[in-house]
């Protein structure tokens, strides 16, 4: 049992997703500490899961796409379209039907700009980029100004909690961390992860490097959709805008989460991880500033203006911590070859 | 049987294959030989379906064959091993081994159980002391090399190829290599041995093709072949008599132009104490992973010294970066050509003139009329086979791309050279080649370092050998003559400890 245990943690530790774990858990103390019971209750908990729900999926997906080599830049602007979909269609059809319909548009466009990247080889940060801008036209073609409404029930469902203590936003979280294992335990994994580090060993592998890059995309794309579906919810209307400014974080959130650019490394957990750090520092940063700062001035600046920046400056900062971790690890790997094997 | 018939292959400008013939039996071991840039490397490319041919036929058992990707090579039996690891560095050994394998449950999960006891089964049987759940990154060269002969077997091909998979390898694992390979030669497989080391191919070979030039020279028993005849049949020339030059070593007195004293490299090199002198060429071998690279690359440089200190032409370096060190005149050769060495989509000409520009002022324009003829002469002096100076460097084969380094080094002004087994994987007419370039220069006054992990080689052209064991020098050997191989091969399993003949 002790050696189990002892394997357990030597497992954690080598994880990509190690740091990040850290760093969430720091953080996580520290609100503990200033807020005490005004952050840790069953309804903040869950007012945080609810919020961030989105953009923790949204970083899932990406990380995905960035383990298999590739990158989406237009994650955002499918979330901008799966909303406008499913609020346009919401008047039409019945709900679930809209919805499912929504859902299917986001595999869709994953299938398109997998299929771009993998069989015509162009680059996915400019595929993605310049779909980024159709996709935003696409949504203000379906929606052209914020409005629509979804029934109230759907939101009270998802603003729940199970079981008294779960939200179910984080239970529709932990569905997704499941998918995602699930694909892990299949060759896919490991598939998709030498996709991104290095093809050339899966295609002599005899594996379908295209086919394997195409999989990671739709697997995103049907992530990328229930994120959008729960951003409907949060929202509880349509804005063909409201994703947009999101991809960004997305790719932030998962070099926050361990994963790395150059693909193969890192996992799902690491990825929603590095979401939910963004989601906690904000939180913490507008608790500072509503209940300890509130409107006081240094030298004529008003000190709730540099909100914005100070939670940049430290995500600049947890961004660094965790590319030097990344870094240290590979010396230190290469450092324990050890000389003694080969007496 | 496997039959490939008038294979032609053209990259650009260079023919690589002018219609090579070549046939594997099975249950025959097959070496193929032949001096870099004859397609011995194309011709296993073109059988793994990484690289298609121009015109030619390939059949197996009569039946004509279509491989137009990895995957048609492999379900027609046909594996390969590569001279460049085709591991992925950042899964782990087991995922590595059943990347492609259908060991699945029923619901499409991976079967660990199964897959678990495989993977323990294989690394017993090549001998590996690695766990199945380490990343790759973390292994060793020659266990990877392993690795990948392990990951080819794991198809259960018909015919297996193996390009160069021994040039990492140490001798213990060369042997237990070809015991699995005689082993399984027995079970009837059929197997293509490419190779420089002719020991090796002599050990293990029933059957030999030789190669010159992209077109088939010589093919038949190995058993009436001698050395001469092979070299003949590679390079069209018997080889000339043994010329070992006169060794003279009257330079002590000028004084070291590089002295070493108790350097340290984290723990891979410890209290490392060395004089070189100018003109002479300073062997170090050691096996694989015994501190030389880390060092060679520590007094060019590239890696950090923890102790010690290096002193250049009697001034001590305080710090040391590789552009500090071609600045001052010590340049380095890796034989590890793909990340140390050349630019492949680059043109022949920027990379023998990347080093030489780099080090000139920033906005300095480069002088093309000078700087062409200047390689071009370097081309003539290095006799590399080239299409032309703007063809990219990857058009070049190994051996010339090998050489292509040591023109770029050649343009700076250097007095100091270190190398890190420059001829791994270069064929034995380039050696040659490469180690009388380099007396030529000795006897001008250059300063060599030069790692090889072929100790014949070693013996052939240093004047002094240092033998490394566990990360420190454990023996010298002042006096190089022809019977040091043994004392040298003692030497390197670490037989017996300081002393200085």
């Amino acid at each position: 049992m002790n050696k189990r245990i002892r394997s357990f943690v030597h497992k954690i530790r080598n994880s990509p997703a190690f740091g990040p774990y850290i760093m969430l858990f720091i953080l996580t103390a520290i609100n503990l500490v200033l807020q005490g019971k005004n952050f840790a209750n069953v309804s903040s908990i869950n007012s945080l899961f609810l919020v961030n729900t989105p953009l923790i999926l949204a970083t899932i997906a990406q990380a995905v796409i960035i383990f298999s080599g590739g990158i989406d830049l237009s994650i955002g602007a499918t979330l901008s379209v799966v909303n406008a979909t499913a609020i346009v269609l919401g008047t039409v059809m019945p709900i679930p039907l809209a919805w499912a319909c929504a859902f299917l548009a986001a595999v869709l466009l994953g299938a398109v700009k997998g299929s771009i990247v993998a069989y015509l080889r162009v680059p996915a940060i400019l595929v993605t980029f310049a779909l980024s801008f159709v996709l935003e036209g696409v949504a203000l073609l379906i929606l052209p100004q914020p409005g629509g409404t979804i029934p109230s029930s759907i939101y009270s469902v998802y603003g729940g909690v199970f079981a008294a203590v779960i939200p179910i936003s984080a239970l529709v979280i932990i569905c997704v961390l499941i998918f995602c294992e699930i694909l892990n335990k299949r060759p896919l994994g490991a598939q998709m992860k030498a996709a991104g580090s290095n093809p050339r060993s899966l295609y002599i592998a005899g594996v379908n490097v295209q086919k394997t890059k195409m999989k990671a995309y739709i697997a995103a794309g049907a992530i990328t959709g229930i994120a959008g579906l729960c951003l409907t919810i949060l929202a509880s209307s349509g804005d063909p805008k409201i994703g947009n400014a999101l991809s960004l974080n997305t790719i932030a959130a998962s070099i926050l989460g361990g994963v790395s650019l150059s693909g193969g490394w890192g996992t799902a957990g690491g990825a929603a991880s590095g979401a939910l750090f963004l989601g906690v520092l904000n939180n913490l940063i507008f608790y500072i500033f509503n209940n300890v700062i509130k409107s006081s001035t240094i030298a004529g600046i008003k000190l709730s203006y540099l909100q914005q920046l100070l939670t940049n400056i430290i995500i600049i900062l947890g961004l660094c911590s965790s590319l030097l971790a990344h870094l240290k690890k590979n010396n230190s790997r290469k450092g324990h070859k050890n000389i003694n094997e080969n007496k | 049987m496997l039959e490939a018939r008038n294979i032609s292959k053209r990259y650009g400008q260079t023919t690589a294959l002018d219609k090579a013939e070549l046939s594997m039996r099975p249950g025959e071991i097959r070496a193929l030989l032949g001096s870099n840039g004859s397609g011995k490397s194309t011709v296993a490319k073109i059988l793994g379906g990484l690289v298609s041919m121009n015109s030619g036929d390939i059949t197996i058992d009569g039946k004509p064959l279509s491989i137009h990707s990895a995957k048609d090579a492999l379900t027609n039996g046909v594996a390969l091993a590569y001279q460049d690891y085709s591991l992925v560095d950042e899964l782990t050994v087991e995922e590595n081994l059943f990347l492609n394998n259908a060991n699945v449950t029923m619901l499409g999960f991976i079967d660990h159980k199964r897959r678990d006891t495989d993977t323990l089964e294989i690394l017993e049987r090549f001998h590996l002391a690695v766990k199945p759940h380490t990343l790759v990154k973390s292994l060793d060269e020659s266990d990877k090399s392993l690795l990948e002969v392990a990951k080819a077997l794991v198809f259960h091909p018909l015919y297996l190829i193996l390009d160069e998979v021994t040039a990492c390898l140490h001798k213990d694992q060369v042997l237990i290599l070809f015991d699995i390979l005689k082993d399984e030669k027995a079970k009837g497989l059929s197997i293509l041995f490419i190779s420089h080391r002719f020991d090796e191919v002599f050990e293990l070979c029933d059957t030999v093709t030789i190669f010159r030039n992209g077109c088939t020279e010589y093919s038949s028993a190995l058993n009436n072949l001698t050395n001469d005849d092979i070299v003949f049949y590679m390079t069209g020339q018997r080889e000339n008599a043994c010329l070992q030059p006169a060794r003279i070593m009257n330079n002590t007195k000028a004084g070291p132009i590089l002295s070493i004293q108790n350097l340290c490299v984290g723990n891979q090199v410890t209290d490392v104490s060395l004089d070189l002198f100018p003109g002479e060429i300073l062997g170090v071998c050691g096996l694989q992973g015994q501190g030389q690279g880390e060092f060679l690359r520590a007094v060019y440089g590239s890696k950090k010294i923890t102790q010690g200190s290096i002193a250049y032409k009697g001034r001590k370096q305080l710090k040391l970066t590789p552009e500090i060190s071609l600045k001052s005149g010590v340049a380095f050769i890796s034989g590890d050509r793909d990340s140390e060495g050349i630019f492949p989509d680059r043109s022949i000409f920027e990379n023998m003139n990347i080093s030489r520009s780099a080090l000139r002022f920033i906005f300095s324009g480069i002088r093309f009329k000078q700087s062409t003829s200047k390689a071009e002469k370097m081309i003539k002096m290095l006799n590399i086979v080239t299409g032309g100076m703007s063809q990219p460097a990857s058009s070049l084969s190994g051996g010339n791309q090998q050489k292509l380094i040591f023109a770029r080094n050649l343009l700076l002004d250097i007095s100091v050279l270190i190398l890190d087994d420059p001829t791994k994987g270069v064929d034995i007419h380039a050696r040659k080649e490469i180690q009388e370039i380099l007396r030529n220069l000795a006897a001008k006054g250059l300063a060599c370092i030069y790692y090889s992990s072929d100790y014949k080689e070693l013996a052939a052209i240093s004047d002094r050998i240092a033998v490394f064991y566990e990360g420190t020098i454990t023996k010298e050997f002042n006096n190089v003559c022809d019977e040091i191989e043994s004392d040298l091969a003692a030497a390197m399993l670490g037989a017996s400890k300081v002393e200085v003949i």
